[in-house]
């Protein structure tokens, strides 16, 4: 009797380590970092112990990413390549989900503001607030998370705001915003304002002039600043 | 030392191959050896690495060296071999050698000026044979489906060459099951930041073989250092050269249908005025010191040396330093320095140079001098000139009685405590027509002297009895080269005639004592040439119309229907000898046919190969004609990657001299099986990547000839011998930046119908960690072999081999900046010896070499430039 209530422990002790090592993989790999400025750590998986990130580093679902004055984290999925820059003084948890068609993406914006490009997406992807939820389908957007106010400015394509009181649907060049107890607003503002726009790495950016020769040679000037 | 050396080696070859193993089975009691693990198999363009360390010596080792050459060729080449990791390392780029074997034997020489080599008997006639199995590796080379994209680069690099232009839209990263996540299509970089390469899989409808896997960057598989997991590839690309850049990544899908590749490509731009000098200038200057203790003594090494290499306008330069505290007027140079210019049709080396002309003539030696060259491509001429040794006087022991060397007493024998050498010089012409791309003629002649002043060396040196006689070579010969459709027809002949005086000391003779004293009349004076070739007593062959120092080769290549077929017929006088080349076997006959088929898509290779020689052709010497007859067979496969890959291979190798002339001649009639088999597998298990290699060696020497000796009480057939080599291998890489790899060796040789034995086995384990982003590289390994074997060596006494050596090694290596490190590493190598001699008759044991421990620390700085 012991040894059979023995062979059930281990067998039972077998299928929880399969069950536990399948669902470690699914959430493993979900993001990878890309680029660093300033201070960017990240923590263990589900622990509270910091260390910096590195470029190149695997993000596993869970992961919280946070950074510093005047630094930036450029991640970018691993499924479809939607691309994720965490801007200054932010905190975004990297939440995964490994499904059939990719990744179901659920980035838990602590406070700051991060910018989102979703190329190719075929899974659901959502920013989540105290405030309100942002869901996403094939588009370019910004979110602001600052005193407890949610906003969303959707530069392209199509984005889906909600809270426990309400709906909005943003189109392009559209800002919603969401106050926790109030429904999803309309956002009349200079997005300039409120965001950090543009493609903006941290990294500098370049101005490019072609120029051509009386034979049709092209050289082009590039000058970093 | 050199020459102590070469002839230490020549004896040690001539043990075997001249008196046939006229006693393997006796070898010297169990001393120092050199423990390696041979290589099986490698694969076409893979790099050919050797480890190997000397146990049971408390000697230090003052060099380790491993010889090489390609199959077919008629002497070896040698590297260096560098401290490192339990003991020496040497690595061969696949351009040093060629398919379809390599042949190679390592040698060390000891401090007290012994010279011990693997294998330990005939190295030079009987070297490890590794079969080069494939064209491809068994990761696939990387199959670009299409041309990349054209990038313009927002500054062209300096002499980059550029890539095929095609449209964006064959980007084949759009869409697919890889994912290239980094970096983008036509991403710039800047010149030594890291590049990050990504990619995802995914395939929802046909699950993928992560292990087939395979990443290239440049063309150059980098698999096994990126990290894969189930879903991600990830690899830091570091120091990449201002440019274009290629990432490819292929794989198949667990059915084994091929993924569609991956790729795209990228650009590292600096500053004009980096790249610039980046493609007309790079420098390499280095510092190493080396601190060791072996059995109670210390030692110390330091070396300091550079490397400097450009261009500016037509001018090409490169200089090389090696500077070491090993250099010792009482030993052949250690030092290296040498400058070479070169521009359009002219070239100059000077210092120290390693020309080439022909394999039978010149091939690689050490020349301290200058080498010049014109090569104009229709008309060619070589030039040089230099030391190959350097003078070195003897040291005599003194007898105490007299207070004189001990020879200069008549009826005592002359003892020496360290020999000398002579000073040697060389002179090489060559003049040649044709590129040698199509077509090459050459004509060569090659005069090499020993430094002999007789009014100052013929007591106070040569007299010694320490130092060899001085030597004169003189050798004329003429080399072909033809090549027809694409090189895929090759014909090559070479062919050369020398005179050697083995004792210049006495001068030359006049044509009348020549006649008189050895009845051959020749019709000029040879005193009149003394200048160009001092002709006595010594020089053979006397009578040049003899032809006895003549040799020739022919050699025909066909690449043809995926064969590539070589025939070659070679015979090396039995008098014959160059200077310049100290490796070439004389006195040798016969002909090699060799093909190497690619079948089933070049997944299977197929070797054969048949040598027939006749050693000791020319009968002269009163040594018998040995027939040599050599059948070899291999294949390997190189399945799916899902799959090992396996490379087996059989040897033959028969000598017979029987019937022998002379009942002073040992009689050998023997025949020795040498097969191997090899296989490697890379796989993914339990969310890691392994390499796992498993081989197995066996040598078994079966005598014809049966002939029982009695000792130790019963009576054996000593030239039986066999061996065998066990291996076991797994390399591991963890998705933390660690790897790891275990092996395991076995080694067995019994000798004399296995009556003497000596067995190893090797327990290794390295773990490699990375920190800091890659920048910091620490390793920490343990190794522990133990030996053990019986030789008798009289009836009454055994020779017991017992040790254990417990071996740990740390170290780390810091990337202070792109191609600027140091590295440190530090070694301690307990050895317990329990082996003697034991007497059968009186019981009694004495114990041979005392148990020490040795201590070895390395510090090593580079900075390129």
């Amino acid at each position: 009797m012991l040894n059979r209530f023995k062979q059930i422990f281990v067998a039972a002790l077998l299928v929880a380590i399969a069950v536990s090592a399948a669902r470690a993989q699914n959430d493993k790999d979900v993001a990878l970092m890309l680029k660093t400025k300033g201070m960017v750590e990240v923590n263990q998986q589900g622990r509270n112990v910091w260390s910096a990130a590195n470029r190149g580093e695997r993000i596993h679902s869970g992961q919280v990413v946070r950074t510093g004055d005047e630094s930036f984290a450029a991640l970018v999925f691993t499924d479809d390549k939607t691309q994720l820059k965490i801007r200054a003084n932010s905190s975004v948890t990297i939440n995964g989900k490994r499904e059939k068609e990719g990744i179901a993406k659920r980035i838990s914006l602590g406070f700051g503001e991060l910018w989102a490009k979703v190329t190719r997406q075929n899974t659901a992807m959502r920013v989540e607030t105290p405030s309100g939820v942002a869901t996403v389908k094939g588009t370019e957007f910004n979110a602001l998370y600052l005193n407890a106010i949610f906003y969303v400015y959707c530069q392209q394509g199509l984005l889906e705001v909600f809270n426990q009181f309400g709906t909005l649907l943003l189109s392009g060049n559209e800002i919603a915003r969401l106050v926790q107890g109030q429904p999803p607003e309309r956002f009349v503002g200079n997005p300039d304002e409120l965001f950090e726009l543009g493609d903006d790495d941290g990294q500098g950016s370049t101005l490019e002039i072609e120029f051509e020769n009386q034979d049709g040679n092209k050289k082009k000037l590039i000058i970093e600043y | 030392m050199s020459r102590k050396l070469l002839l230490s080696l020549l004896a040690v070859a001539s043990f075997a191959g001249g008196q046939a193993f006229a006693n393997p089975g006796l070898p010297e009691p169990p001393g120092a050896r050199i423990i390696h693990t041979p290589v099986a198999a490698l694969r076409e363009n893979e790099v050919f690495v050797a480890e190997a360390r000397v146990d049971g010596s408390s000697e230090r080792v003052i060099f380790m060296r491993l010889y090489f050459r390609s199959k077919n060729q008629n002497s070896f080449d040698y590297v260096e071999m560098a401290p490192g990791g339990a003991g020496f390392f040497a690595e061969l780029r696949p351009n040093r050698f060629s398919p379809p074997e390599l042949h190679y034997f390592v040698l060390a020489l000891l401090a007290d000026q012994n010279v011990i080599t693997y294998p330990e008997w005939n190295p030079y006639g009987n070297p490890i044979i590794v079969n080069i199995g494939a064209g491809v590796p068994p990761t696939p080379q990387p199959q670009v489906m299409e041309p990349l994209p054209e990038i313009q680069p927002a500054q062209q690099p300096v002499e980059e060459p550029p890539l095929p232009s095609a449209p964006t839209s064959l980007d084949t990263n759009a869409e697919g099951p890889v994912l290239i996540l980094s970096p983008e299509s036509g991403e710039q970089f800047s010149a030594g930041e890291d590049v990050i390469v990504a990619a995802s899989f995914f395939s929802p409808d046909a699950e993928i073989d992560v292990s087939s896997i395979n990443l290239f960057v440049d063309g150059e598989n980098v698999t096994l250092q990126a990290e894969i997991t189930e879903n991600l590839l990830t690899y830091t690309a570091k120091n990449l050269p201002p440019g274009t850049h290629q990432v490819l990544i292929q794989g198949h899908y667990v059915s084994g249908a091929q993924l569609p590749s991956a790729s795209l490509a990228f650009q590292v731009v600096g500053e004009q005025k980096r790249q610039t000098a980046a493609a007309n200038f790079s420098a390499r200057v280095f510092a190493e010191t080396r601190q060791e203790k072996i059995s109670g003594f210390n030692f110390s090494d330091n070396n300091i040396g550079g490397q400097l290499s450009g261009r500016h306008s037509i001018l090409k330069y490169d200089a090389n330093v090696f500077l070491t505290t090993r250099e010792d007027s009482r030993q052949q140079p250690f030092h290296r320095y040498s400058l070479n210019l070169e521009i359009p049709v002219l070239g100059v080396t000077l210092g120290d140079t390693y020309p080439r002309f022909n394999d039978l003539m010149l091939w690689g030696k050490r020349v301290r001098g200058v080498w010049g060259r014109l090569h104009t491509g229709v008309f060619n001429v070589d030039v040089v000139y230099g030391q190959t040794n350097r003078r070195i006087s003897p040291i005599a022991a003194i007898d105490p009685t007299t207070g004189q060397p001990f020879q200069t007493v008549a009826g005592q024998d002359s003892i020496a405590i360290a020999s000398g050498s002579f000073g040697q010089d060389l002179l090489g012409l060559r003049q040649s027509w044709g590129s040698g791309r199509n077509f090459q003629l050459g004509f060569n002649l090659l005069k090499v002297r020993d430094s002999f002043s007789k009014a100052a060396d013929s007591t106070a040196f040569f007299a010694s009895g320490y130092v060899l006689p001085p030597q004169d070579n003189l050798v004329v010969g003429s080399d072909f080269l033809l090549a027809f459709d694409n090189r895929r027809i090759e014909l090559t002949a070479a062919g050369a005639f020398s005179l050697f005086s083995s004792d210049i000391s006495s001068g030359p003779l006049e044509k009348d004592s020549l006649k008189s004293q050895f009845d051959v009349n020749l019709p000029f004076n040879p005193a009149d040439l003394k200048d160009l070739f001092i002709i006595n007593a010594s020089t053979t062959p006397l009578d040049p119309r003899d032809l006895t120092s003549l040799a020739y080769n022919v050699n025909l290549r066909l690449n043809y229907f995926n064969n590539d077929f070589r025939f070659g017929f070679k015979s090396i006088g039995g008098e014959y000898v160059s200077l310049g080349n100290s490796f070439l076997r004389n006195n040798l006959r016969g002909f090699f046919v060799d093909d190497r088929l690619r079948v089933y898509q070049n997944k299977i290779y197929l070797n054969f190969g048949f040598e027939n020689y006749k050693d000791n052709f020319d009968a002269d010497d009163q040594n018998p004609r040995t027939k040599l007859q050599t059948f070899n067979f291999g294949f390997s496969i190189y399945p799916d990657p899902r799959y090992p890959n396996f490379t087996f291979n059989v040897r033959n190798h028969t000598r017979n001299n029987t019937p022998v002339p002379d009942t002073t001649n040992i009689p050998e009639d023997n025949a020795t099986i040498d097969w191997s088999v090899q296989a490697n597998y890379d796989l993914n298990f339990m969310q890691l990547r392994h390499s796992v290699s498993v081989s197995y060696i066996a040598s078994d020497r079966n005598d014809h000839l049966n002939t029982l000796t009695p000792i130790g009480g019963v009576s054996v057939n000593l030239n039986e011998t066999s061996s065998n080599v066990q291996l076991f291998s797994v390399r591991t890489q963890y998705q933390i930046p660690l790897t790891t790899t275990l092996n395991f060796v076995r080694n067995e040789n019994k000798f004399a119908s296995g009556l003497n034995d000596f067995k190893f086995n090797l327990f290794g384990g390295t773990a490699e960690y990375l920190w800091f982003n890659q920048r910091l590289r620490t390793f920490f390994g343990v190794n522990l072999t133990t030996a053990s074997g019986t030789t008798i060596t009289t009836d009454t006494t055994r020779t017991i081999t017992d040790y254990t050596r417990l071996g740990f090694t740390a170290g780390a290596r810091f990337d202070i900046g792109p191609g600027h490190f140091v590295s440190l590493e530090g070694q301690l190598n307990r050895f317990n010896d329990s082996g003697g001699t034991f007497n059968t008759t009186t019981g009694s044991f004495s114990s041979r070499n005392p148990s020490f421990t040795d201590r070895l620390f390395r510090l090593y700085y580079e900075k390129r430039f």
